[in-house]
């Protein structure tokens, strides 16, 4: 399991939260990491269970996303890295599906940091992953990571993704999310974050409950909106995480299921976003 | 269309009184209702020891051991145990899809007999482990060694063994059907006064039919119930207009879906003899009517494009215009009545210019149904809705209905879970 892969990362992340004197240097280390990973039918079955995708040949862009998170996750624990990873929040993932990677191909991920950026909550990092089969390229990832309130002199300006006026619609669907959620989520990616397992751990990083992981949502948004694309652009900001157990109203915002669209899981009660996912064609 | 070479005839049918869930029929199981549908329907003909061409059944909510229950039924009842059997589903619709899947089989003449049936219990319930819990005994069962078989194990969480009861929601929408149907009901702005008037028509209409001894020759007694249950004779607009909302209470508009005009979960099972006319005259039986054709369609509601309910609408122009039928060749319309407003959606899309030529395709409105002829004998608001049951009890009341008053057609509608509908047209012979 990618559990065990992930522990000795989370260890770093919190030793990284120790107080080892001023980091000289604003800039990211320059480091990548190559990796070959199978698209194994087994291990995938579970995560598309848990994202409720429809289970056959090509693998959701979600699943790529839990491949790559560890070596993400590698990549941000470095000592060198001049913000804490624990803490960091997900704000915004990008995917560009670029032909339909399947079970029993051997992706080739290159992961690389790109950073630190401005924002206005702090400063972000992204993770920039891109994956090919046999030198046919079938992913390209942009995960935007905010250390908030985090203001680091040298941090480079980058155009933020405009925050969208958002009215809640009528939901199409409610989600009843168990906190087992967590759980089921952790074992099918790898992502034991605490904070989506525990309540306990969740109130130390100022949640009342547990919460949903950010890519669960996401990637079952995805499942919902089922794209019967080629190729295309799948792209989600998070806003409010949900908090576990609960109930998410789901709707599609604009366009159609199966095509170029719009959705949004939201808080059916106050209609405050938690995920908002565009999926739309690639320009040329 | 061709005149089929075998006209399959309807010759009768039996049910058990439906009984509102967990109330007597707490403890009966889908087999043990079903069984005894037939096996009235086998007395009432004197079938004992015969065999007939093939018995076409299902249910909505079935356990996974039911995996044969038509046949396990047939087994246990009185005809002969060499009669075939077959389970189907369409859910609500899967009474009326075995009268229609064997009466085209006797118009093919592939059997020159079936009976058709549908049970359903909401109390004797399927409850399932979670997926979860589901997964971890999966790879438990896989597993070779004990170390495996502990590693496995050692993933159950205490919240892994709470167990998932049926339920009537939508599984791509999590939403309860009367859910769906309260976004149909603003839509079409039906208003609690209309469904609440439905409402006391079906009990009104029901309770006349019971008391003139209409269904006497259509049920038999079951476990000392001998009326339906929720049949309330001296329900009236004031006592329905005292409950409160139970669904549409999120939306914007006024909720006016109540218990009183929606149906509640319901136990029971029916069933439909069905034969060719030669069948028929060997066995001295008089045929009540003939179904004479059908027509399904499903919507998609999943995102809210059209609602769950709504297929009927669609599904009764298409049906008409290929029979080269209008609203005023019929007699009489059973339309289910999932919920009053189900009903009322339907009446006001066949009703509305817009839909009809927008939607379903026609050059105008079908217009609108008269509404002495809608339900005359009642329908599922006062009868109760076991799922599966719904289709037997409306052709085999139709049917005889038809032959009794001497009125010459029904049109027959039951919407379904899924976005679907069944419709189908049934004539006097």
């Amino acid at each position: 399991m990618m559990a065990d892969s992930m522990l000795p990362v989370y260890a770093r992340a919190v030793l990284k939260t120790l107080p080892v004197g001023s980091r000289t240097s604003p800039e990211l280390p320059q480091r990548s990491i190559d990796r070959s990973v199978p698209l194994e039918p087994v291990a995938y079955a579970g995560f598309a269970h848990v994202v409720e995708q429809r289970l056959y040949d090509v693998v959701h862009p979600g699943y790529m996303h839990v491949l790559g998170f560890p070596l993400s996750m590698q990549l941000l624990s470095d000592p060198e890295v001049p913000l804490p990873m624990l803490g960091m929040v997900h704000i915004h993932n990008r995917v560009d599906v670029l032909s339909p990677a399947r079970l029993g191909e051997v992706v080739d991920f290159h992961v690389e940091l790109a950073g630190p950026f401005e924002h206005a909550k702090g400063t972000t990092i992204e993770v920039h992953v891109t994956a090919q089969v046999e030198g046919r390229p079938v992913m390209d990832e942009v995960s935007t990571y905010l250390a908030k309130g985090k203001k680091l002199p040298g941090a480079r300006a980058r155009a933020q993704v405009p925050h969208a006026e958002f009215t809640a619609p009528q939901p199409s669907a409610l989600w009843r999310l168990d906190p087992i959620i967590g759980q089921r989520y952790a074992q099918v990616s790898g992502d034991f974050n605490p904070i989506h397992l525990n309540g306990l751990a969740a109130k130390g990083f100022g949640f009342s409950r547990q919460i949903a992981h950010g890519m669960y949502t996401a990637s079952r948004a995805l499942s919902a909106m089922d794209p019967r694309l080629e190729s295309y652009r799948w792209d989600v900001s998070f806003a409010k995480p949900i908090l576990l157990p609960g109930t998410a109203g789901y709707a599609l915002t604009d366009g159609r299921r199966h095509g170029a669209s719009r959705s949004a899981v939201f808080d059916p009660k106050s209609g405050k976003p938690h995920v908002l996912t565009q999926v739309a064609h690639l320009e040329g | 269309m061709s005149a089929p070479t075998q006209r399959a005839v309807i010759l009768g049918g039996n049910r058990i009184p439906f009984a509102r869930s967990n109330k007597q029929y707490a403890k009966a199981t889908n087999l043990d209702m079903l069984t005894s549908a037939i096996d009235g329907l086998v007395a009432r003909f004197g079938l004992a020891g015969e065999n007939i061409g093939e018995v076409a059944g299902g249910a909505v909510l079935k356990h996974s051991k039911d995996f044969n229950l038509t046949r396990e039924a047939v087994l246990g009842s009185a005809l002969a145990p060499t009669t075939p059997a077959f389970d189907l589903g369409q859910a609500c619709a899967t009474g009326l899809e075995a009268v229609v899947s064997l009466n085209n089989k006797i118009n093919a003449g592939q059997i020159e007999s079936g009976i058709a049936s549908g049970v359903d219990s909401a109390s004797d319930a399927p409850i399932v482990i979670n997926d979860s819990m589901r997964e971890i005994l999966l790879e438990l069962t896989r597993a070779k060694t004990m170390v495996q078989k502990a590693k496995i194990a050692s993933q159950i969480r205490p919240a892994y063994l709470a167990p998932q009861a049926p339920s009537t929601g939508e599984p791509r929408t999590g939403l309860s059907m009367g859910e769906h149907q309260a976004k149909t009901t603003a839509e079409w702005a039906i208003t609690r006064r209309a469904q609440d008037e439905l409402a006391v028509a079906s009990h009104r209409n029901l309770a006349a039919a019971w008391n003139d001894g209409f269904f006497d020759d259509l049920t038999t007694p079951y476990l000392g119930v001998s009326r339906d249950t929720n049949m309330r004779a001296d329900s009236t607009m004031e006592s329905l207009a005292k409950l409160n909302p139970v669904f549409g209470k999120k939306l914007p508009t006024e909720a006016t879906m109540t218990a009183g005009n929606s149906t509640p979960l319901t136990d029971g099972a029916s069933s439909v003899l069905l034969g060719s006319e030669d069948w028929a005259d060997e066995h001295g039986f008089t045929p009540l009517a003939r179904l004479v054709d059908a027509e399904a369609a499903a919507v998609d509601f999943v995102d809210g494009a059209e609602g769950l309910l709504m297929a009927p609408a669609y599904a009764v122009p298409r049906l008409l215009a290929r029979n080269g039928l209008t609203f005023d060749d019929f007699d009489v319309f059973e339309i289910h009545e999932a919920f009053a407003s189900t009903v009322l959606s339907h009446l006001a899309a066949w009703e509305s210019e817009e839909f009809c030529t927008e939607k379903a395709g026609l050059d105008k409105a079908l217009g609108p149904i008269d509404r002495d002829k809608l339900n005359p004998l009642g329908s599922s608001l006062a009868a109760g809705h076991p799922f599966a049951a719904t289709g037997g009890r409306i052709i085999a009341s139709t049917a005889k209905h038809l032959k009794t008053t001497g009125k010459k057609r029904s049109l027959v509608s039951i919407c379904a879970a899924g976005g679907q509908g069944l419709t189908a047209i049934v004539e006097a012979v």
